[in-house]
C-alpha cells in the first residue's frame, strides 16, 4: 500500500507520468484543459491563488530569517509541486529554483525515501547536495509533504542562500576548494525531523556546522516555516476548490504551461542554430595559503549551441567544455538547469504559468566528465555560479539574437552581469567572531539593450528583485567600513547602447584582530563575456589592497581617501610595495588601517559605439560615466565647452567617425590572411598554457569539438596541443 | 488576452528613434501581450528604410539582413556589401583586427582594466564595404570564429509564419566550412 494517490507508491506515479507524457505528448496525457475550457476565470483563480500562497509565504520569510542574503537581498524563493515533484506554482525570487526543488523531490521518490525513511505528514526533508537537485552548498533546500485523507497530494518547498557555509575559507561560496571536502557544509537529502520539529541532533549539528550558527538555524527555521504556511494554505484551497478539482487543476496547469512556452517561442523567436562561448581564468598559480591541488592556472571554457526547434523546444549543448577540476566551478545537471532558468524567466517565461511545463520543453546536453557535468563523486560546486551566471548570460544573448530577428526590439535584452565576490571572516578586537560574503553584487550592471543603455547598478542575473542591500548591515557584521563606492569611468562594454557601467567599493579595516579576505569576480584576465552585434564585452577584473600607509597622511596628500583610478594608479606608482593590485587575491591577516577594494565589471554592449548618439556619450561624461579621451577615442565624439555648457560638435563627430571607421579597414585583414596566419601559431603551438590544456581537453572529451577545430585549422584528426 | 495591432510608425519610431521613444510608450509596448504582425511589419519598415530591390528574407544583426537575390539568399550589409550564402558564417568574408599585445588591448580601457594577453584575445570583425563594427570576440587564440546565427527558413517560413518562401539555397545547414576547405585547397596548391 502506498502513500500516494489512490494507494499507489510514488515511485508509481512518478513512473505512471513520465510514461503519459512520453507516450501522448501532453504533460499527464492532459489532451483537453478540461477545467481551464469549463470555466476560465474558477480555473485562474485556482493558479493564481497557488502562486499567492507560494508568494506571501516567501514575503513572510523574508522578515523571520536572520540571514542578511534573505532579509537584505531576498536569496529565497518558495514553491508547490505535484505528489511526483513537478512544480505547479511559484513565488517570485531566485528563480533558479524553479526545477531544483522538483529534482530533490523526485530524488527522494526515486530512492525510495517512502519505504525508507519513510514519508508522512509533518516529515521535514533538507539538501544542498547538488546530486540531489542543489546547486551548492549556500543554497539550502527544505520540502514537506502535503497529505489530504492520508494521501500525499503534494509538495511545498523552500529554498534560502546562506551568508556562511562553515567552510574551510569563509563566506558562503569557496573561491578555492580544491573538493568538496572544503565546501563547507553538507546536508544530504535527510530527513531532519517530524511533526513540523526539528530533531535535537539536526539542530545541533547546526549549531557547530557554520561560524554563524544562528543566521543557520533561524534561517532553517523560517524555510519550515514557509513550507507550512504554504502546506495549510494548499488545504483551503483543496477546502474551496474540491479535491477532484485540485488534482485535476494542477495536471492542467503544468500542461497549459507547456503550451503557453511552445506558443511564445513560435510567437518571438527564429528556429536555428545559435552559438556562443563562455570562458573563465582562474589564474591560482601564485596563490598562497590554498590547497596544493588547486594552486594551478585553469582556463575553462565551453562553447554553448542553442538550437530552437521547429516544433517549438529548446535543446541546449555544452559540447566541447572543458574538463572538471580540481576548483569550486564544477557543475552538476540540476545547476546546470538551474541556471538554465534564470535566463528563460527573465527572456521568455516572465509572465503566465511559469512551471515545470516549461521545462518540458527544454533540454540540455551536458557532457559527462566535463565541467557542466562533473563526474568526480568528490568534486567541488560551491561556487558553480562562477561558471553559470556568465553561461546562462551568453544563452540569454543567444534568444536575443531572435528577439531582434522578429522585430521586438523592446526586449531585446543582454543579461550580461557580472559578479563579484569578497569572502570575509576572522575574530575582531571584542573576540567576537565573524564570516561573511559581501553580496553587493546583488544589484550590479545588466548588458545593453537594443533601444537603452544597460542598467548601472540595479540587476541580478539571479534574482529579478536585485538589491544591494544596507551596507551598515556588514558594518555590523565585520570589522570593516566601506569608505568609498562609485562608477569607475569608461569600465563598461562600449556600444551603440553600452553596458552598465562598472564601479568599486574601498572597504576600510577597522577593529579585526585576525581577519582573511579572499576574492574573485567575472572578468579575471579576460574581460567579460562578448557583446552583441559589435558591442564589446565588460573590461577585466582587479582587486586593491593598501596596507601600511597612515591614513591620515593620504589624506594630507590627496585632500580625501583616494578612491578614483587614477588616484589608485598615482598611488600604486609611488608606493609599489604597499599598493597590491591583484587578479584573484587570498588576503591573510589584515590590519586595520588597512584598504582593500572589490571591481564589479561592467555589463556587454549592444552595436558598433560609432553608432552610439552622441548626446547619451556627452550625458555619460557629464555624469562621470566616461571620460573625455574615450568619447572621442571609442564613441568619436567631439564635446566641447561653450559658455559654461557641455556640448557635442556634429561637425568634428562626423568627421571623426568617419576617419575612425577609414582607419578600422586601414589596419584589419581579409580573415583568409589571418587564418592564414593564426594556422601556423597553431601548428607550432604557440600558444599560453592553461589554454593549451582547456583544447586539448576538450579535443578529448567531444568528437564534435575535434572535427569542427581540426578541421577549421585544416589540421590532422589526431592534433593535439 | 487581447492583443494589440500598433500603427506602423510605432514600429518604425522602436528601430529610428529607440532611446528618444517616450518611456511611457516603450513600457506599455514591453508590459502589453504582444502583437502579431510584428513581423510583417518590421520588414516592412526595414524594406522602405534601406530602399533595396531585394526582398529582406530575415534581419540577423543590426548590420546585417539576409535577403532575396535571384533566387539565392545571401547576407546583405546596410551600406550594400554583399558577403555570402547566409549559412556561411559572415565573418569569414570580413575584415579583421587582433588585439593580442598589451599595448593593443590597453588602448581600450587603460592598464588597470585591461585584459591579459595571456588569457585571450580580442577580435574586432569589419564590415569590409564601411568599416561598420559587427563584432567583437574575447576569445582565447586558435578558437574558430563563432557562427552566431543559422536561422531554419524553411521551417520559419512554412511552419511558424505559415508563409512561402522560395530559394534555391534554403536547406538548413552550415556551409562554413566549404568555404574554409577552398582556403586549404589554395593553401595547397601554393604549395605545390
Ligand atoms: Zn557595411
Amino acid at each position: 500500500m502506498g502513500i500516494g494517490l489512490k494507494g499507489r507508491s510514488l515511485k508509481e506515479l512518478l513512473e505512471e507520468s513520465r510514461e503519459l507524457y512520453e507516450k501522448t505528448g501532453y504533460y499527464y496525457g492532459m489532451k483537453d484543459l478540461k477545467l481551464k475550457d469549463e470555466d476560465p476565470f474558477k480555473y485562474e483563480r485556482f493558479y493564481w491563488r497557488m502562486v499567492s500562497a507560494s508568494i506571501s509565504a516567501r514575503e513572510t520569510v523574508k522578515y523571520i530569517a536572520a540571514s542578511p542574503t534573505v532579509r537584505e537581498y531576498m536569496e529565497l524563493i518558495f514553491g508547490i509541486y505535484t505528489p511526483e515533484g513537478d512544480a505547479i506554482a511559484l513565488s517570485t525570487g531566485i528563480m533558479v529554483h524553479v526545477h531544483t526543488m522538483s529534482s530533490f523531490i523526485k530524488y527522494l521518490i526515486e530512492n525510495d525515501y517512502e519505504n525508507d525513511p519513510g514519508i508522512k505528514e509533518g516529515d521535514i526533508f533538507v539538501t544542498n547536495e547538488t546530486w540531489s537537485g542543489g546547486v551548492h552548498t549556500a543554497d539550502i533546500l527544505t520540502v514537506i509533504p502535503i497529505f489530504h485523507e492520508g494521501q500525499l497530494i503534494g509538495w511545498a518547498g523552500g529554498v534560502t542562500h546562506e551568508l556562511e557555509v562553515g567552510a574551510h575559507e569563509h563566506g558562503s561560496m569557496t573561491i578555492f576548494a580544491p573538493e568538496r571536502f572544503s565546501e563547507g557544509h553538507h546536508v544530504s537529502a535527510e530527513k531532519v525531523g517530524e511533526n513540523d520539529k526539528f530533531y535535537k541532533h539536526y539542530m545541533l549539528r547546526l549549531k557547530y556546522a557554520t561560524r554563524m550558527p544562528n543566521e543557520l538555524i533561524l534561517d532553517e527555521k523560517a524555510r519550515l516555516a514557509g513550507c507550512i504556511l504554504i502546506r495549510e494554505e494548499v488545504k483551503k484551497i483543496i477546502e474551496e476548490f474540491g479535491f477532484e478539482y485540485y488534482i485535476q487543476a494542477i495536471r492542467e496547469v503544468i500542461e497549459d504551461g507547456r503550451r503557453e512556452f511552445i506558443s511564445r517561442l513560435k510567437e518571438r523567436l527564429v528556429p536555428g542554430r545559435y552559438r556562443g562561448y563562455v570562458h573563465l581564468a582562474t589564474p591560482f598559480k601564485d596563490i598562497p595559503y590554498i590547497h596544493p591541488i588547486a594552486r594551478r592556472d585553469t582556463f575553462i571554457h565551453s562553447p554553448i549551441e542553442v538550437n530552437i526547434q521547429r516544433e517549438g523546444r529548446i535543446r541546449l549543448s555544452f559540447e566541447g567544455a572543458s574538463k572538471w577540476g580540481y576548483f569550486p566551478y564544477n557543475c552538476t545537471p540540476s545547476a546546470m538547469d538551474g541556471g538554465l532558468w534564470i535566463a528563460t524567466v527573465q527572456l521568455l517565461s516572465y509572465d503566465g504559468k511559469v512551471n515545470d511545463g516549461s521545462h518540458l520543453c527544454v533540454e540540455q546536453e551536458l557532457p559527462r566528465g566535463s565541467v557542466v557535468n562533473t563526474d568526480f563523486p568528490f568534486a567541488a560546486t560551491s561556487i558553480t555560479w562562477g561558471f553559470l551566471i556568465p553561461a546562462y548570460a551568453v544563452y540569454g544573448m543567444l534568444i536575443s539574437i531572435g528577439l531582434f530577428s522578429r522585430g521586438y526590439l523592446e526586449e531585446v535584452f543582454l543579461p550580461s552581469a557580472g559578479n563579484s565576490l569578497m569572502n570575509f571572516g576572522g575574530v575582531d578586537i571584542q573576540g567576537e567572531i565573524g564570516a561573511f560574503s559581501v553580496f553587493e553584487m546583488a544589484a550590479n550592471q545588466s548588458g545593453a539593450r537594443a533601444i537603452l543603455d544597460g542598467i548601472d547598478c540595479g540587476y541580478a542575473i539571479w534574482n529579478p528583485e536585485a538589491d544591494q542591500g544596507n551596507a551598515e548591515l556588514y558594518e555590523y557584521l565585520g570589522p570593516i567600513l566601506w569608505v568609498n563606492r562609485r562608477f569607475i569611468p569608461d569600465a563598461h562594454g562600449y556600444g551603440m547602447y553600452r553596458g552598465g557601467n562598472g564601479w568599486a567599493s574601498l572597504w576600510l579595516i577597522s577593529g579585526a584582530l585576525r581577519y582573511t579576505l579572499s576574492c574573485y569576480g567575472h572578468g579575471v584576465k579576460t574581460g567579460y563575456i562578448k557583446g552583441l552585434f559589435g558591442g564589446y564585452p565588460g573590461p577585466a577584473w582587479f582587486s586593491i589592497k593598501i596596507s601600511g600607509l597612515d591614513i591620515s597622511d593620504l589624506i594630507k596628500e590627496f585632500g580625501h581617501i583616494p578612491t578614483s583610478i587614477s588616484e589608485i594608479q598615482r598611488l600604486y606608482r609611488k608606493y609599489p610595495n604597499n599598493v597590491e593590485i591583484s587578479r584573484t587575491a587570498l588576503w591573510a591577516d589584515l590590519k586595520n588601517g588597512d584598504i582593500v577594494g572589490l571591481f564589479y565589471t561592467g555589463g556587454t554592449g549592444y552595436g558598433d559605439p560609432l553608432d552610439r548618439d552622441p548626446q547619451l556619450v556627452k550625458e555619460d561624461y557629464i555624469n562621470g560615466v566616461i571620460s573625455l579621451e574615450t568619447a572621442e577615442k571609442v564613441y568619436g565624439v567631439v564635446i566641447e565647452r561653450e559658455g559654461g555648457e557641455w556640448t557635442v560638435n556634429y561637425d568634428e563627430t562626423r568627421r571623426l567617425r568617419e576617419e575612425k571607421r577609414r582607419e578600422r579597414l586601414d589596419r584589419g585583414v581579409p580573415v583568409k590572411n589571418w587564418w592564414l596566419e593564426e594556422r601556423e601559431r597553431i601548428l607550432k603551438k604557440e600558444l599560453p598554457e592553461p589554454i593549451k590544456e582547456a583544447y586539448n581537453q576538450s579535443l578529448e572529451l567531444s568528437e564534435r569539438f575535434k572535427e569542427e577545430f581540426t578541421e577549421f585549422w585544416n589540421l590532422p584528426r589526431e592534433f593535439r596541443f | 488576452m487581447t492583443r494589440p495591432i500598433y500603427p506602423i510608425n510605432l514600429i518604425k519610431d522602436l528601430y529610428i528613434k529607440r532611446h528618444k521613444m517616450p518611456w511611457d510608450t516603450v513600457k506599455k509596448i514591453m508590459s502589453s501581450p504582444k502583437d502579431l504582425d510584428r513581423f510583417k511589419k518590421w520588414i516592412r519598415v526595414l524594406q522602405e528604410e534601406l530602399g533595396w530591390e531585394e526582398k529582406i528574407v530575415l534581419p540577423i544583426h543590426e548590420h546585417l539582413f539576409i535577403v532575396n537575390k535571384d533566387n539565392r539568399l545571401i547576407v546583405k550589409g546596410k551600406c550594400g556589401y554583399e558577403y555570402g550564402d547566409y549559412r556561411e558564417n559572415w565573418k569569414l568574408r570580413c575584415s579583421i583586427y587582433v588585439r593580442k599585445d598589451e599595448d593593443s588591448l590597453n588602448e581600450l580601457w587603460g592598464e588597470l582594466l585591461s585584459p591579459d594577453p595571456h588569457w585571450t584575445e580580442f577580435r574586432e570583425y569589419y564590415c569590409p564595404g564601411c568599416g561598420t563594427l559587427l563584432d567583437v570576440e574575447n576569445v582565447p587564440p586558435g578558437y574558430p570564429p563563432i557562427f552566431e546565427f543559422l536561422p531554419d527558413l524553411e521551417g520559419f517560413y512554412k511552419e511558424w509564419l505559415d508563409e512561402e518562401i522560395e530559394a534555391e539555397n534554403l536547406s538548413f545547414e552550415d556551409k562554413s566550412m566549404d568555404l574554409v576547405d577552398k582556403w586549404s585547397k589554395e593553401l595547397e596548391s601554393e604549395r605545390e
